[in-house]
Parts: structure tokens; sequence; C-alpha cells
């Protein structure tokens, strides 16, 4: 059962790393200043958030430190939705991760609705792996 | 091979792992429980927080729009949808006849533009500083001082700090001050004076015509404050007779409120009811599955009754089991319901057209704590009646049962 969540995760993980820049790009024109715009870096937050997802999805596989990695990639999936929606505001010297203000731009139209499912899927599979997790005998 | 001792918690510990299934029907129960009460309750607070903080901020007993756009300043108060609209010119003059207005203050509002990408589209609110009784009470937290031409101060979740530059229809202007969260549209607008206001759309005349740039003594809005026992439904009604054919409308603060806490309660008593089904749900399948499990290990009781185990000792294994599930299953029912708020509460208030404040840190921290506290109290409750019955009945019994 550990195996089969940790596969899960780590398909659901490859799928976030993914979303943003091949399967459901986000929007791709220059910004008005010549940069990039917000939803860019949110892309690279999540290509690299779908990685750790990953990780922590082999490190389960693995069998090492399952419960933490189960719930890490919980995290970085719920995060690969906070950042973006600016709950959890992310920003450095001229950049800011974020999304176009207008909804028919391709992060708000396609990106983050695909992102979304993702991360909810990665979110339950990471519980039930959790639980999975505790319930496992020990030893095995 | 390695010895275990038969303490309590080893013995539950078997006993989950060995029935995964039963456990983790067991384990989701409590976490869907757990999950509802702490999401329902941060929800219920956290909206009539919004409510309150509402209730407070619209200190204006009368507000003055132009008919047909009462619900444009529904949503610029709930919401902070930009919106442009603007009065007739003379609407302060033929207000002034009325008797019983204490104070009123006009506002001018200008709406960004939401095609450009990545600027976030907000609503500009250009306030009278001579006359304004709701904007400058919160300013005197962080502005001891009048708002100067080219200065703004930026909502709670609008992006700059004081010090800051912050460029509208390619014009700079300098944050000097940031507004504490409350809950309502204000958190997603940018306040300036009124000469600002005109001098950007003068700007925004570049791309679009405004007619704010033609006329920079349009006003949006005017809030009212009434005299002492003045009655603000009576006031509202005598000024739409007036008023009402000629393009002005009143909307009574109180109504709008009102409206907003008829709809709080029903959303409380909807939360209410869920948690209470769930709540039911949770302890009949928990004391089902305690009462199957239990059913299913007469033997292995009777067994450690004969090796010489106590009926308390029995009853202590039983419920360390239950102890064990409910508190895993609650932990994790807590931090899922964090997660949930945490995602869904930049949504709420469009969903459910109801100003959302969220609770503070120590509130939160407090309900996180109650909703794990309640739902280990609802394991251990529904699992404590099957197994005092299964500690009690006789060795011989249990063995010829099993």
């Amino acid at each position: 059962m550990r195996r089969l969540f940790s596969a899960l995760t780590a398909l659901l993980g490859a799928a976030l790393a993914l979303s943003p820049f091949v399967l459901f790009p986000v929007c791709t024109a220059a910004a008005a200043g010549g940069g990039h715009m917000k939803c860019w870096y949110s892309g690279l937050f999540i290509t690299a958030m779908g990685v750790l997802v990953i990780a922590a999805a082999l490190c389960a596989w693995r069998g090492r430190l399952v419960a933490p990695a189960f719930a890490v990639a919980a995290a970085a999936a719920l995060l690969c939705w906070l950042v973006p929606n600016g709950v959890v505001p992310i920003s450095g010297d001229g950049w800011r991760a974020g999304l176009c203000g207008d909804a028919s731009h391709a992060c708000n139209a396609v990106t983050m609705p695909a992102v979304g499912k993702l991360v909810a899927g990665t979110v339950i599979v990471g519980v039930l792996g959790l639980i999975a997790g505790f319930l496992r005998r020990d030893g095995r | 091979m390695g010895h275990v001792r038969l303490t309590a918690a080893a013995v539950a510990k078997r006993s989950i792992q060995r029935r995964p299934w039963r456990s983790f029907c067991l384990i989701f129960a409590v976490l869907l429980f757990s999950f509802a009460l702490f999401a329902g309750s941060v929800l219920t607070l956290s909206l009539s927080s919004g409510a309150e903080s509402m209730a407070n901020r619209l200190g204006a007993d009368v507000m003055i729009v132009p008919a047909g756009y009462d619900p444009h300043i529904d949503s610029i108060l709930l919401s902070g949808k930009p919106s442009n609209f603007y009065l007739p010119a003379d609407t302060l003059e033929r207000l002034s006849r009325f008797e019983g207005i204490e104070r009123m203050s006009p506002q001018t509002f200008l709406a960004t533009l939401s095609a450009s990408c990545c600027s976030y589209p907000v609503q500009l609110m250009g306030i009278d500083f001579d006359s304004d009784f709701l904007v400058k009470p919160w300013l005197d937290a962080t502005l001891r001082r009048e708002l100067k031409d080219g200065e703004l101060i930026v909502g709670y979740r609008v992006t700059g700090e004081p010090g800051d530059k912050i460029k509208f229809f390619g014009k700079e202007l300098t944050v000097v001050g940031r507004l504490e969260q409350t809950g309502m549209g204000f958190d997603a607008a940018v306040f300036l004076n009124r000469p600002t206001i005109a001098m950007l759309a003068k700007e925004a005349e570049r791309i679009i015509k405004h007619p704010l740039a033609a006329d920079g003594s349009l006003i949006s809005t005017v809030m009212i404050k009434l005299k002492p026992g003045e009655d603000s439904v009576q006031t509202a009604r005598e000024m739409n007779s007036a008023l009402n054919g000629d393009g002005i409308y009143a909307l009574f603060s109180k109504k709008f409120v009102n409206s907003i806490s008829a709809s709080l309660k029903t959303v409380s008593w909807m939360v209410r009811g869920g948690l209470l089904f769930l709540w039911l749900l949770a302890l009949v399948v928990i004391a089902l599955l305690f009462a199957m499990s239990l059913a299913e290990r007469r033997r292995e009781m009777g067994v450690l009754r004969a090796l010489g185990a106590s009926r308390s000792k029995l009853i202590r294994m039983a419920l360390t089991e239950a102890f064990l599930v409910s508190l895993y299953g609650a932990s994790l029912g807590v931090a899922l319901g964090a997660a949930a708020v945490a995602a869904g509460s930049p949504f709420v208030t469009e969903a459910l057209r109801m100003p959302f404040l969220l609770p503070a840190w120590p509130t939160l921290i407090f309900l996180a704590l109650g909703a794990a506290a309640a739902s280990l109290l609802t394991g251990l409750s529904a699992a404590l009646f099957s197994a005092v019955r299964a500690a009690k009945s006789a060795i011989s019994d249990a063995m010829r049962e099993a």
C-alpha cells in the first residue's frame, strides 16, 4: 500500500513539475517593463515544488522516513496553490510570485485550475500515505 | 526474536496494525469530524468577525450612490471589485438642503485597468480630507497627517510598503502607509486625496476617455452621518422620494449590514447542522467498529484475563487503542482543516458575498486544539461502552463463546 501511494505521489509530483511550462503553460508574453510576469515566477516555484514532491515520494518508496516524506509532499503541493494566490507571499529584488490580474489569461484560466486539481490529489494521497504509514506493521 | 512487553500501548498498537482496514475507517471517521469541526469553526468565526468589522467600519448612516449602482457599492465594500460611477454635479448642494445631516463626505472612485497583465486591478478611492469621517480615524494609527498630492495609502492586501513607489496609469506615487486588515473590500483598495485621483484620471485618458479627466470635481458617493436621534431609514426614504428621479439613490447602511447578518445566521446554522450530523456519524461509526472489533476479540480478552490481566487493564488497552486512533485522526483532520482554510480563504468573500476576517493566531491555535480535543473525546467516549462491556464478561464465557 505504501508503495502504491508513493508511486501515485511521484506521478502527481511529476505532473505538477511539468504543469507550468509543458502541460498547462503559464502566460508567455513579457511584462510591461520587459521582464517576466508574476505567473512565470509562480511557474518556477511550482516546478521546484513538483521536484520536491517526487523526491519525497522516492524517500517513502524506499521506506525511509515514510510519515515525514508524505507530510512534506502534501505541504509542498499545498504551497503550489498558496504561493501563486498570494496567501504565502514570495518576492525578491524586482520579482514577485503571483498571478495575472485578468481572469482570461492562461495562468488563471488554464494553469491554476489544473494545478489546483493536482494539488488536491497530492494532498489526499499524502494523507492516505500518512495513514498507511501509521498502520504499517513494524519491520515491514 | 525480539520480545515485546505486554503494556497497554504495545498491545493497542499491535491491534491497530493487525486490522488495517478497520483502523483506517476509525481514523477516517475521526479525521472527517475534526476537519469539519476546525474548518467550520474558523469559517463561522471569520464571517462573524468580518460582519462585525464591517459594522464598525461603516460609520456612515446613509450612503448616496448613482441610481442603479447600489449593487456596485456592495461589490466595492465587500470584495473591492473595481468600479467607476459618478453622481450628478450638484449632488452635494442638493443634499445640503436636507435637515438632520451632521456631516457628509464625498468620495471619488477610479478603477485601474484590468486588461494590463499582472497589474492587479484595484479600486482607487479619492478621499476628501476636510470632511472625511470614515477613513481618517483608521489613518490616525498609521499616518498622523493629511495625505499630500502624489501620496497614497494601501489596503492590507495591496503590495507596497511605506516609502515604496507604485505606478498607476504611468504616474509614480509614494506609499505612505498601510491599513490594517478589515475583511472588506477596503483591503484591496488604494486611498488617495481627490486632487491626486483627478490627476490620475487625466493620465488614464491617454488610454481611454474618462469623465473624471474633464471634470475633476466629480464624486462617486457621499457618506452621510446623521444628527443624533435621526432615523436613517426615514431620511434615506425622504432623500429617495426627492432625488431618485435625478439619478441619485440613498442607501441606509444598516440595511446592508442587516442583510449580511441575516446571511451569516443562515450560514452559521448550516455549519452547525453539518457539524452535528458529522459528530453523530463519527460517534456511531467509532462505537460500531469498536463493538465489532472487541466482539471478535473475546477469546483474546479471555486469554488475557486467564493470564492475570485485570478488568481495568483490559479497559485501559481498549481505550489506549481508541486514544491512538483518535489522536492520529484528529491531528490529520486539524492539519487538513488548516490547509483548507488557507487555500480557500481568499475565495470565501467572492463565493458567499460576505466579509471575511480570519481570527488572530492565538484564536486559531485555540480552535485547532479545541477541535483536536473534541475529536479525541468523541473517539474515547464512543469506545468506552464497548470496552467496559468486553472487560466485564466472565473468563469462561469469553473462552466458550469465542
